[in-house]
């Protein structure tokens, strides 16, 4: 699969290989903010400084002066991280405003970048809000008094990050990121979560094993699945819910059809997913159709109640 | 078009001048569908015989009738699995290994939907299959086993010779097939000698300096084999389809010029050019990995991973300046995912990201591998300047990369 980047993009990464004067290679010594995304499995990872002009009676009004970067990663990855700090540094930002960008400012700035490559520019924001967060806790601002609870992805970073589960392994997403995202990025299948996050794209085993990212798209996009899988409700049940059924069944809808020919059944016993039974009544002498009725009890068991059901008969 | 500097031979080759001009006529004047029964398409179709010859005498097939023509090595791969399995239907294993081109990698994890079970070998860090490993995976179920002769990636060569040996005395009924795409012309392969275990060998033309669109099955005589594309009597009724004339007598004329190639030993020189560009990286970047190093390889190919930075960034510039190269890089590739070579062979997932290949051919000049030489350290070093896990002072990855590679 090929894919070809806009000239704005190229012209963007040029500069920064090239290190023009416009560009924003580097670190800021003792910077105001200083913050971190993604990892050297993942095949890309910003690092993002800046450095405020402080308006010391309301360090809220702190305004981003320069923001430089250093980034390991494709080429759109070194684009999106100029694009980033040409955006913030032009803009004459102030941190919590600069909170209120999203992937789709850099997309846009870029003049749009390849749907594989979209990642990239997440990456910068999520770089760009740790660094915030690292702005706010250095000028002991509560970003929570702006709101930045409900709309930052990182605001449950620093809390709960400890505390959440990890289902990728490989490059460290937990449970929280990656539903997030799966929300705001509308990401519907397993292939969308890892072109898109990268998440299950290193190993893989993360992908169907429980409480993984099929089970994470599950729970966020509905029942929809679930509904048509009947299989996997059916294996969780219990041997008694196995025994229960296996009896309302033989009496709703085996019965009624041995019954109609003058013939019966009578349960022995249930050992787990097998039953146990004696024929009754005309069937018990018709022995030319045992086998028949073997077959046929057992497949509207193993059809309403367990693929696995069993039917012994007991002579 | 601006200056190309071409590395990438293992991806596909030029057309040979002395090729293209022996297919000119089969275009124009000789159109005749050779299974016509007259004249004008019966001395075609001797051409086309003619050709057969050539390449069963260039392979050491020991018939003609044993080359078959098809659309490309992947066809032939397929044909060559798919077909065997089907006459051998009561067996349900397959042995391949875990660095094969997705022909047959691809294609063995379709069957493992349709419930054969498959041994997908591991490598070592060098690329190289355990004799033991090999052994102990052939069992009475075997129907085939499929191993590449050398590897696109890294240029690796299996002792195929070798392992068609012990897979016969293991299990004399069991199938040998092996894909080698890139090593027919690069390596001697006789099927009369040493490779006399092989049963089925998969090839394209376009590795060797013939068109796209068309390569061969060697199928051993007695080797049963169900046809894959039905639909005519064409090739001893083993692969239906009209003869694609022109293409098949170029890949004959491309046939002779390797022979004569390899009696020269011509690849020798491609040899020295690749240690050149070995020896020269590795003297003037640090921190670099030769995958496969120690281990046979071909002797046109080389595969480079760079620490710290990423594979997309670096072609994306020897692009801007004309060089085609690739790249095992997750970025360069459709799914995203490093290189399955590079991960088979347990390199360092944090610099799979960044690898190179380099692979030359008939073509290459030492000026453009010079020029190669010179241009690559400047990119690296100044990818690794932007690189946040690069030390610049020192020269070398810095904490933080030591700290993110062993979290993983």
């Amino acid at each position: 699969m090929a894919w070809e980047y806009s000239e704005k993009t190229k012209k963007l990464f040029t500069d920064a290989i090239n290190n023009n004067k416009n560009a924003h290679i580097g670190e800021i010594e003792n910077p105001d903010g200083d913050g971190f995304h993604g990892s050297l499995v993942c095949g890309d990872a910003i690092k993002l400084t800046f450095r405020v002009k402080k308006d010391e009676k309301h360090p809220e009004n702190d305004i981003i002066t320069q923001a430089k970067y250093l980034t390991f990663g494709c080429t759109s990855a070194i684009a999106a991280s100029e694009a980033l700090c040409a955006i913030i540094e032009e803009g004459k930002y102030t941190p919590i405003k600069a909170m209120s960008l999203t992937k789709d400012d850099i997309v846009a700035f870029l003049d749009g970048l390849p749907t594989q490559k979209i990642h990239c520019s997440i990456m910068g924001i999520e770089a760009l809000y740790a660094a915030v967060h690292d702005w706010a806790k250095k000028r002991n601002i509560d970003l929570k008094k702006f709101g930045i609870n409900n709309e930052c992805l990182i605001k449950d970073k620093e809390k709960e990050n400890n505390e959440q589960r990890i289902v990728c392994r490989c490059l460290g997403m937990n449970e929280k990121y990656i539903k997030d995202q799966i929300q705001d990025l509308k990401l519907k299948t397993v292939d969308d979560v890892i072109s898109t996050i990268k998440a299950g794209s290193v190993c893989g085993s993360c992908i169907e094993e429980a409480g993984g990212i099929k089970d994470i798209l599950n729970s966020v996009w509905g029942n929809a699945k679930n509904t048509t899988d009947k299989t996997n409700l059916v294996e969780t049940k219990t041997p008694y819910q196995i025994a229960k059924e296996i009896e309302r069944v033989v009496e709703n809808d085996i019965l009624p059809i041995l019954q109609k020919d003058g013939g019966g059944l009578e349960i022995i016993d249930i050992r787990g997913k097998e039953l146990y039974f004696k024929l009754k009544g005309a069937c018990r002498s018709c022995h030319a159709a045992n086998d028949t009725i073997e077959y046929t009890v057992q497949k509207i068991l193993r059809d309403k109640v367990d693929k696995d059901v069993k039917v012994i008969h007991v002579k | 078009m601006s200056k190309i500097t071409y590395l990438d031979y293992n991806a596909t080759t030029p057309i040979d001048d002395r090729v293209l001009d022996v297919m000119l006529p089969y275009f124009k004047e000789k159109y005749a569908n050779p299974s016509s029964k007259y004249r004008f398409a019966m001395d075609i179709a001797a051409d086309v015989e003619k050709a057969r010859t050539i390449i069963a005498n260039c392979l050491g097939a020991s018939k003609s009738e044993e080359i078959i023509f098809t659309a490309s090595a992947t066809e032939s791969v397929n044909h060559a699995i798919r077909g065997t399995l089907k006459t051998h239907p009561d067996k349900k294993h397959i042995i391949t290994t875990a660095v094969e081109h997705p022909a047959v990698l691809d294609t063995c994890k379709d069957l493992e939907r349709d419930g054969y079970k498959v041994t997908f070998l591991p490598v070592n860090n060098k690329g190289e299959l355990s004799i033991d490993d090999f052994t102990n995976a052939i069992t009475k179920d075997t129907a085939i086993i499929s191993i590449m002769h050398a590897n696109n990636e890294t240029g690796v060569v299996f002792p195929i010779d070798k392992l068609s040996k012990i897979a016969k005395q293991e299990n004399p009924d069991v199938i040998f097939h092996t894909d080698a795409t890139q090593s027919i012309g690069k390596i001697k392969i006789d099927m009369n000698k040493e490779y006399n275990n092989i049963d089925l060998l998969s090839m394209s033309g376009h590795k060797i300096y013939a068109p796209k669109g068309v390569g061969i099955l060697f199928a051993r005589t007695g080797s049963r084999l169900r046809k894959f594309i039905t639909g005519g009597h064409h090739e001893f009724n083993k692969r239906a389809g009209t003869l694609n004339v022109p293409l098949i007598i170029g890949m004959a004329k491309a046939f002779q010029i390797l022979d004569e190639e390899l009696k020269e030993k011509k690849q020798e020189k491609l040899s020295v050019l690749i240690s050149r560009i070995e020896e020269e990286i590795s003297k003037k970047i640090p921190y670099i990995t030769i995958n496969g190093k120690g281990a046979q390889r071909l002797s046109n190919t080389t595969n480079i991973s760079f620490d710290c930075i990423e594979g997309e960034s670096i072609l994306f510039q020897l692009d801007k300046l004309g060089f085609c190269i690739s790249s095992g890089s997750a970025c360069t590739s459709g799914s995203l995912e490093p290189s399955h070579v590079l991960r088979a062979m347990q390199v360092p997932i944090t610099s799979a990201h960044s690898s190179l290949r380099i692979s030359l051919g008939r073509f290459t000049k030492e000026e453009e591998v010079a020029a190669f030489i010179e241009t690559l350290p400047t990119i690296i070093s100044r990818l690794r300047e932007i690189s946040p896990f690069w030390d610049k002072k020192n020269n070398k990855p810095n904490d933080k990369a030591i700290q993110y590679s062993c979290q993983s």
